[in-house]
Order: structure tokens, then sequence, then C-alpha cells
């Protein structure tokens, strides 16, 4: 039941963060700032259904 | 000074919806104090209120998504809003607690808080002035931080499944945030093959030591994370397994919620540096 509900919410969640990147890009915003805000977003994206291993939070650091 | 003005109703309107969202659960004899002390004292602080607000969000982005195939606008969507956001919290109460007065006390502010999000966000996107025009660059940092906001709180709120989860999305969009950051500095480091941050010791600019304690935070973050998760199984490659010993995992806790804070202290930090 979490597991379900965590995913169709980081799903919609991740919506959002594209969402408002669209914003932004439509607004103009300085691009260090979309840059970071589009990085963001994609990585949360691509580890969305990472299992949380050491190996994955070693990963990570740096 | 009329944008000024803008932005505070905003802000009144969200403390506002927050504070008429709270009427069902004193009505329901619950003392305001009491319920922020527990929420803040319990194994994941606010948990239920971060649920909810996520909840809301999402609901609103998939609107957006929806209205651009169908002509939703005005008291449609702010039904379709509500609906929606009910569904929501419906979807991930538990079974057996589904008919109960916490859940209809769920429901009631979930469905105020996403007709109040519309209204404000919409306020929000229309209420806003040209910002491509260079002379509003003031207006252009409002905007861009209130986004750069939402983006980095986004990070928080979809992980709401479960504490090892949560800190796990704030290490994955920390990671991605430092390291376009750093990119752009290269004058305060390098990166070697694994990819791992090296900075420049006799670079001491203030941008390059907020990229430093963002890096450093974000790995303190993982050596809680990792202690939170340790067992034999997960320090020879198994997945996350957070101890059986309700005290012990709570002082765990607490240590991995300290991480995520300083975290978001020195991320806040970084942000000031883009304008």
């Amino acid at each position: 039941m979490e597991d379900q509900g965590y995913s169709i919410l980081i799903d919609l969640g991740i919506a959002l963060g594209k969402e408002l990147l669209g914003s932004l890009t439509k607004a103009k915003a300085p691009q260090d700032v979309l840059d970071a805000a589009g990085a963001t977003v994609a990585a949360l994206e691509a580890h969305k259904n990472d299992l949380i291993t050491k190996a994955n939070l070693e990963a990570q650091r740096g | 000074m009329r944008k000024l003005s803008k932005y505070l109703l905003g802000i009144v309107a969200v403390v506002a919806i927050v504070t008429i969202g709270s009427f069902p659960a004193f009505a329901l004899g619950a003392s305001p104090m009491a319920l922020v002390a527990a929420a803040t004292t319990a194994a994941t602080p606010f948990a239920t209120q971060v649920k909810l607000l996520a909840i809301s969000g999402s609901v609103y982005a998939l609107l957006q998504v929806v209205k651009q195939v169908f002509p939703l606008a005005g008291l449609g969507a702010i039904l379709s809003n509500v609906g929606l956001s009910v569904l929501g919290v419906v979807v991930v109460i538990k079974p057996e607690d589904l008919f109960s007065l916490n859940t209809l006390t769920l429901v009631g502010i979930a469905a105020i808080t996403a007709a109040g999000a519309h209204g404000t966000i919409k306020s929000f996107t229309s209420g806003g002035t040209d910002l491509s025009n260079p002379g509003l660059g003031a207006n252009t940092t409002v905007r861009s931080g209130v986004a750069m906001l939402l983006c980095v709180a986004l990070i928080g709120l979809t992980g709401c499944s479960s504490l090892e989860r949560q800190a796990y999305n704030v290490i994955v969009g920390s990671k991605a945030f430092t390291k376009s950051f750093s990119d752009k500095h290269p004058e305060c480091g390098t990166r070697d093959a694994n990819g791992r941050w090296i900075a420049d010791p006799n670079n001491q600019a203030t941008v390059c030591v907020a990229i430093k304690k963002g890096i450093a935070a974000k790995d303190l973050l993982i050596d809680a994370a990792e202690e939170y998760c340790a067992s034999s199984d997960f320090d020879t490659g198994g997945a996350c397994n957070p101890p059986s010993s309700k005290t012990l995992k709570d002082q765990l806790a607490a240590k991995v919620q300290a991480a995520i804070t300083g975290y978001e202290q020195a991320e806040t930090d970084l942000r000031a540096l883009i304008h």
C-alpha cells in the first residue's frame, strides 16, 4: 500500500517539477537556475526506482 | 510596491488556508499547540502534513496536464482539484483506517488546501510582469527563487514513503544540484574519475566555500543514512534495513533528519549565489 502510494506520488511530483521547469524556461530564468532545476528533476526521475543499497548511496558521494 | 503587496497577499492567503483547513481537527477537540508538539516530536516530523502538501501539489500538476487536453477552467478546475485531492488522501490511507474521524479530517484539510492552492498559484502566475523586460531583474530573481524553492521542496515532498526513501531522494537531488552548480565553477576544483569533487584548497572565494559546504553536508547525510540502514544484509549489498529497536531507530532517525536540515541550510547558501 505504502509503496503504491509512493510510486503515484513520486510520478506526480516529477510531473510537477517538469511543469515548474517549463514555467521557468518561459519566464527566461537565469541559465544557472534552469540547469540546476533541470538536473535535480532529471536525477530524481532516473533514480526513483533505485533500491536503497550501500553501493547506490556511495555512488552519490562527492 | 504593488508587486510586494501581491506576494504578501499570497502568503496571507496560504496562512488563512492552513488555518481554515485546521478547523476540522480543532472541532474534534484537538489542541493546536498539542498537534504542533506531537508533529514536531514524531519519528518523522510533520509526516502527515508533508503528505498532504505532496498530494495537493501533485494534483495541481496533474490538472495542468489535463487542462492541455480538456477546456477545464474556473469552478470546474477547482472542483476537479478538490475531488482529486480527496481521492489522493483516500489512496494513501491504510484500509483499516479508512472509515475514521482521522481520515475525515485529512480529507477535509486536503480538499480545502487544494482549492486554495489553485487560486494562490493562479494569482502568482497571472499577477506577474513581463519577465523578458531587463529592467525587472529583481522580480525575476524573486520568481526564480520561488520556483527553485518549489523544486527543492519537491525532493522532500516526493519522498514521503519512508525516512530512508526521503533521505535517498534528497541525496540524489542534492548530488545533481551541487554537480550542476560546481561544474559552472571550475576555478573552485575538479572532479576525479569517479565523479567526486576535489576542491582547490587555495581558492577561498565565497562561491567555492559554499560549494564545498554543500557537498560536505550531502556526504554527511549519506553517512547518517548508512548508519540508519546498517545491518549485516545492508553491509553486504542488500537493501536498507532500519533497526527494529524503536529507541535506536528514533535516535538514528533524528540524526538523518538533522543531516537533512544541515544540507538544506547549505543549499540555501548556495541558492543565494544564483542570480
